[in-house]
């Protein structure tokens, strides 16, 4: 059963189909841990959403980083949850900083001599990125998205294989572009199909997190919020209720951390972005009227997504009327008209 | 314990003891768990005769459609005959009869327990019921709980280790089986399907009543349930009977002793 609908409009749809899209690139994060951790001759896993301080005192933080001959070379990754046409040229002119960031992998090691990127996107924002590719690596300045060390990689939900008499769903990552220093890991991709990964990411370890570097969009937190916050209330007795105020953002925060890959060692920065995600949510939960969670809660037969996608819509909805309403005029009283000739009439 | 008849105990009693969730959790004894307790009762009885049926309910597979049969699997060989079901179909336990028989065949106990934690003396020493077959019961009870306990999320340094919670099936799900499944969760949780069964399945599930989340997939033959903000052992005796009611019975990972 498909979770999207064929009679619900755009907007529903799409926000539900971010949704499902977020909570996939999160396990997509986790596939490519798992790969680098199983794939030692690939490179040495460094960590997710690693800060590195740059020798021009830049930070950066890379999804995923991982370090090969010897850490004198460094292979990032970068994954984009959804691509926008009207940012893709941006978030692309962005990817340089990565690519020409000098630093040490300790502090006072030797500097990298190479930065290999992988963009890892959906497969079907494939177009869009490709003819932003092309549009921008024609311009010299942007010579680093034709080096040899940037890769666009997609990855997918292939077609169901029979595995042992079982169908089975597989994960794949395709090279889109490009091809990175890494030899073993260009290896890797340049077989036929593809990366194909192990059954239990697809299980429990895309359990792990629930958040990538990015920003998820607000069903997303909204949807993650009302889980944690529906144990909160269960905690809290004898009522089992949660009253949801601003108030409570460095508690969600605290019980929410070690969802966020990590997390252990987040800048004070990282923390404040993550904690304005979730402020963001609780002032959407008071915007559609939800100001308490009470244990048991009210019972529906919708979906978590679509749940939260109906309340946002019904709020945009209700924010275009006033926006574009036309001003109130005060109808005339139907039982006082009177005609012209009467007040002729009338002065006779 | 109540001496009352069938009817109040279904009516009833059962009803007021699934309306007292989560302060009182209904147990869920798959047909393994209740292999093993026929296992325990025999040696506690060694040198007596035990007669022992188990009533299960299977799939079959007609013309592109699922039908339930009820069989009754006895005689000497019933707990093979149980574990050869088990792995060509998906089978659901009902309920296990046994008799308990002394050297000159006389009967000394005979009880019927169910796989939803009813266990009943229709004939004998209540002593000897309790004795023998009520506290197996909780013993196996208490191992399922402590495996459920090792159901968790641990922070290991800078790491999270996530303990999963495991069932494997002889045989692979048909897309009637996740339209189901959705069906049954969301009459009881709180749901998030990310993707509906083709047949990989992934959802969030939040218990209504309880608060606890989790998340579920289903891949291949394996469920696989992993605790999310808030685990209880209350909130997984529940989900566990949800889904091998719908999906039928698989094998679990807790030993029990």
């Amino acid at each position: 059963m498909s979770p999207l609908k064929s009679n619900e409009s755009i907007t529903l749809r799409k926000c539900k189909e971010d949704y499902i899209k977020y909570a996939d690139t999160v396990a997509v994060s986790s596939v490519i841990r798992k790969f680098i951790i199983d794939h030692q001759n690939v490179g040495k896993y460094e960590g997710e959403e690693l800060t590195i301080i740059t020798m021009n005192g830049r930070k950066i933080t890379p999804d995923i980083s991982c370090s090969y001959n010897s850490r004198k070379n460094a292979l990032f990754f970068e994954l984009k949850w959804s691509i926008s046409p009207n940012t893709i040229k941006d978030e692309l002119l962005d990817l340089k900083k990565y690519l020409e960031a000098k630093f040490s992998w300790e502090k006072k090691g030797t500097q990298n001599e190479h930065v290999d990127l992988v963009l890892v996107i959906h497969i079907d924002d494939a177009n869009t990125v490709m003819s932003a590719i092309d549009g921008l690596c024609n311009m010299p300045e942007n010579d680093f998205l034709n080096c040899e060390g940037f890769s666009v990689w997609g990855w997918s939900l292939s077609l169901p294989k029979l595995r042992n008499g079982t169908l089975v769903d597989e994960m794949r990552f395709n090279c889109l572009r490009g091809k990175t220093q890494n030899a073993e890991i260009n290896k890797h991709i340049s077989a036929p199909g593809g990366i194909l990964i192990s059954q239990d990411v697809l299980t429990h370890l895309r359990q792990i997190y629930r958040f990538i570097k990015e920003k998820p969009p607000i069903q997303y937190t909204m949807g993650q919020l009302y889980l944690l916050m529906s144990s909160l209330a269960s905690d809290t007795q004898p009522r089992r209720t949660l009253a949801i105020s601003r108030g409570l953002i460095d508690v969600l925060y605290e019980r929410m951390k070690i969802y966020f890959p990590g997390w252990a060692k987040a800048t004070p920065e990282t923390i404040q972005v993550r904690k304005d995600w979730i402020g963001e949510a609780v002032d959407k939960f008071e915007e559609i009227g939800m100001k308490i969670i009470k244990i048991p809660t009210s019972r529906t037969r919708k979906q978590l997504q679509e749940f939260f996608c109906q309340k946002l819509e019904k709020l945009i909805k209700k924010r275009l009327k006033r926006r574009y309403a036309f001003p109130k005029t005060r109808p005339i009283p139907s039982g006082h008209d009177r005609k012209l000739t009467d007040f002729g009439s009338s002065m006779k | 314990m109540t001496t009352e008849k069938h009817y109040y105990l279904k009516h009833v009693i059962e009803p007021l003891l699934d309306s007292l969730y989560p302060y009182i959790t209904r147990i869920y004894f798959n047909y393994g768990q209740l292999s093993r307790l026929i296992e325990i009762v025999k040696s506690k009885y060694r040198g007596k005769e035990i007669i022992n049926y188990f009533a299960i309910k299977r799939e079959e597979a007609k013309e592109k459609k699922f039908v339930i049969q009820r069989i009754t699997l006895s005689g000497d060989g019933a707990e093979k005959d149980l574990i050869a079901e088990a792995t060509r179909r998906r089978i659901w336990m009902e309920k296990l009869g046994f008799q308990v028989k002394d050297e000159i065949g006389f009967t000394l106990l005979d009880c019927l327990v169910t796989s939803k934690g009813l266990a009943r003396l229709i004939f004998g020493s209540f002593t000897d019921f309790y004795e023998n077959v009520i506290r197996s019961f909780i013993q196996i009870c208490n191992n399922i709980d402590v495996g459920f306990k090792k159901i968790k999320r641990e922070i290991k340094g800078e790491d999270v280790e996530l303990h999963p919670f495991k069932i494997t099936y002889p045989i692979p799900f048909d897309q009637e089986h996740f339209k189901k499944l959705t069906s049954q969760l969301t009459n009881n949780y709180m749901l998030s399907v990310i993707h509906g069964g083709n047949p990989y399945y992934v959802a969030d599930l939040l218990d209504h009543e309880e608060g606890s989340s989790f998340g579920l997939t289903v891949l291949g033959r394996e469920i696989t349930i992993s605790p999310m903000y808030r685990t209880t052992n209350a909130s997984l005796w529940k989900l566990t009977e949800i889904i091998q009611t719908v999906l039928g019975e698989g094998s679990v990972p807790i030993e029990v002793k």
